[in-house]
């Protein structure tokens, strides 16, 4: 069975485009609603995030038809958005979809999210009864995004300046609710570090600020204190984390307020973060003892940097994961579609074994119980060991493209759709149902 | 059969260096670090029992039996650690030092000559809270040495390998003085143990013999590190001087205990 993937993500299309052609909940419903309007699909599972909108297609389904159902839900004409659409099928969209829930194609590399993203696509799909033959996939492919973050370190270390400045805080302090933030500014910068420092549980944060209305409204925001910017070497002394994050001109921490501040602990460790430019603190203070360390926003930068680097390296593990988790779903949905058909062969062949010895074993009724049981068993063995071989081929057609055509023509040479309209077996698959219906 | 187990401890305890090292630049080898580790020290546990059926009792008296117990110990100790705390990169820097110390050991008489009333429980509380203390320094020093080397780092603002393996530098000056603290109060025992059996053999408490002089200067150096912290000594201070203390330890057993043992003719 053909499984595809059609979407747009910020690789492929303009945000413009994303946002004309992506799914809103609403839309999303919609699109659920009209699953049946897309002929011959087994199945549909909607992603959509603001970076990324995906449509994944069990069944045989032309491109063109997934292409014009979507655009018929947005109400946005093909010709406009098919120029940023990708396109994959088979074990290029398994390993796509791999890939995202890994967050190997998100923009921020290795980020967790998408994984709960994928999952919730997933599972609203499932309410919709939408998913028919994308289950195996999706499990999957949540497993491969599980492992992902659990075996590698693809979604350590910090990519943002804000989460940077807690990561480096813990390298000195570890745990950081014993640690005391100062942080001067409580402009946009200001705002963004004190609100990471004050999920990452830091012990007491101190806003300092010009303007008061503003460091008062952000120190009630962390439930931490507001100290006017001219008693900053006040609260300088008992502070092992400060921040600067303001658009003073001049410095505001010299090298003698520093000493006056660190004066009988001149060997405590405090972390510095002079995030504005021009600068806020004096180069010199490092010199003043052995645990003062001073970052400015170009050395934090680099360590992002560096840890972006750390991603790429996990990125060449989480691939193989990828590889090995989509080696192991094709198998699985190869036996899947082989295996009813072994199993259909079997049955028939039993059947056959079963009625032909019964009526052989009525004419023979002067045979003892010892001997017909050697009767029965040699029919059993001839059966098995005829048909063993078969069993083994086919198991091999798993991997083949051309799978589908030789299971049909076994099903064909054996008659065994005849059986299943019979049976009208539950279990079946849909595509062999809607073969014997085309019949 | 014991130069077998010798050769086999050697074997264990380099390869679980090496391994540990390269561990530290790619994790896959933290496996193969371990099991060296374990190979190394059952190889040295067979060792000791072998020697100690040989000898009817724990092989205790020379500085070369010390020191196998010393290593076989610390091995110990950072299994257990590993197993608590896998992702701590303690062997990089421990076992090299363990294997180096162990290494030297080989060049030591095994000639046992300490006469056998010395023996009793005195000596044996002296033997054992030594190994305990050197250990306990041993383990002071590793921290301090991962302490300098991630601050090294993050001052020069160029962050590899130590910045992502190593714990924070709170946590590394932390450990280092538990552990100090811990080798002072067991240096004690070993020094006043070792004074009162004096005084039961040789009716003096103290002889001012350079083992004795050397071993109390040490224990006095510790305790001044503990001084220095009460008065604001922290971080890379504290490790500087807690990994040169720790060079006296070493002088302690390759010069004072090998050239100038006075009564502590353990390596004669």
């Amino acid at each position: 069975m053909l499984i595809q993937v059609v979407g747009i993500n910020y690789k492929t299309a303009s945000l413009k485009i994303r946002t004309q052609v992506g799914l809103t909940p609403d839309l999303i419903a919609k699109a659920y609603q009209r699953v049946n309007e897309l002929k011959g699909q087994q199945g549909i599972v909607i992603l959509s995030t603001c970076n990324r909108t995906e449509i994944y297609v069990a069944g045989n389904v032309g491109y063109s038809a997934i292409v014009n159902w979507w655009g018929g839900i947005t109400g946005v004409g093909r010709r406009e958005f098919s120029d940023g659409l990708f396109w994959y099928s088979d074990t290029k969209a398994f390993e796509h979809l791999f890939r995202v829930a890994s967050g190997l194609d998100s923009m921020i590399l290795g980020e967790t999210q998408i994984l709960g993203q994928v999952k919730d696509a997933y599972e609203l799909s499932q309410k919709w009864g939408a998913t028919g033959a994308l289950h195996r996939l999706f499990l999957a492919a949540l497993r491969a995004g599980k492992r992902a973050h659990a075996e590698t370190d693809i979604s350590h270390n910090a990519l943002s300046m804000g989460y940077a400045v807690v990561e480096l805080s813990r390298k000195v302090f570890g745990d950081l609710s014993h640690t005391h933030a100062v942080i001067i500014g409580a402009g946009e910068m200001g705002t963004l570090v004190a609100r990471h420092l004050s999920s990452a549980q830091v012990g007491h944060v101190t806003i300092v600020n010009r303007t008061r209305s503003r460091g008062e409204l952000l120190a009630e925001e962390i439930h931490g204190s507001y100290v006017p910017l001219d008693q900053l070497s006040q609260v300088l002394p008992a502070a092992n984390l400060v921040v600067a994050a303001t658009h003073a001109p001049h410095l505001l921490v010299t090298k003698q307020v520093m000493k006056a501040a660190i004066k009988g602990k001149t060997e405590r460790l405090r972390f510095l973060f002079d995030l504005s430019v021009p600068r806020n603190f004096d180069p010199e203070i490092v010199r003043l003892g052995s645990g003062i360390f001073l970052y400015d926003i170009d050395d934090v930068k680099d360590v992002v940097n560096a840890n972006l680097h750390q991603r790429q390296k996990e990125a060449g593990k989480v691939v193989k994961i990828i590889q090995e988790e989509s080696g192991a779903l094709q198998n699985d949905l190869a036996i899947s579609e082989v295996g009813p058909v072994i199993r259909q062969l079997r049955e028939k062949a039993e059947t056959i074994r079963q009625a032909e010895l019964n009526r052989a074993l009525i004419r023979l009724s002067h045979l003892s119980e010892g001997d017909k049981q050697i009767v029965a068993e040699t029919t059993r063995l001839i059966l098995n060991k005829f048909l063993n071989d078969a069993m083994i081929g086919m198991r091999t057609w798993a991997s083949d493209k051309d799978k589908e055509e030789y299971i049909q023509a076994v099903r064909e040479l054996f008659r065994l759709n005849e059986k299943v309209a019979e049976t009208k077996d539950h279990t079946t698959t849909t595509a062999t149902v809607q073969v014997v219906q085309s019949e | 059969m014991g130069a077998v187990l010798i050769a086999l401890t050697f074997l264990g305890y380099f390869s679980a260096s090496v391994a540990y090292v390269a561990a530290l630049y790619e994790k896959r080898w933290r496996k193969w670090g371990l099991v060296s580790a374990l190979l190394g020290l059952v190889a040295q546990s067979s060792w000791l029992v072998q020697k100690t059926a040989l000898l009817g009792s724990f092989p205790d008296g020379t500085l070369y039996d010390w020191i196998a117990t010393f290593t076989w110990f610390s091995v110990i100790i950072f299994i257990i650690i590993q197993l608590v705390r896998p992702q701590l990169p303690l062997g990089g820097f421990l076992l090299p030092i363990t294997t180096m110390i162990w290494l030297g050991s080989q060049a030591l008489s095994r000639r046992l000559v300490v006469p056998p009333h010395f023996h009793g429980e005195l000596l044996r509380i002296h033997i054992g809270t030594a190994v305990f203390a050197y250990v306990a320094f041993l383990l002071a020093a590793v921290f301090s040495i991962m302490y300098t080397e991630k601050e090294r780092e993050l001052k020069r603002k160029r962050v590899r390998l130590f910045y992502y393996e190593l714990p924070s530098l709170e946590i590394m000056d932390a450990m280092s003085t538990r552990l100090i603290v811990a080798g002072v109060v067991f240096y004690a025992i070993t020094l006043v143990s070792g004074m009162v059996r004096a005084k039961q053999l040789f009716n003096v408490y103290w002889s001012w013999s350079a083992q004795e002089v050397w071993s109390t200067l040490v224990w006095l150096a510790y305790v001044c590190y503990l001084v220095l912290r009460l008065r604001g000594w922290r971080g890379h201070k504290a490790a500087i001087y807690s990994m040169s203390v720790f060079l006296l330890v070493i002088v302690n057993l390759f010069v004072v205990g090998v050239f100038f043992h006075g009564f502590h003719f353990y390596n004669v």
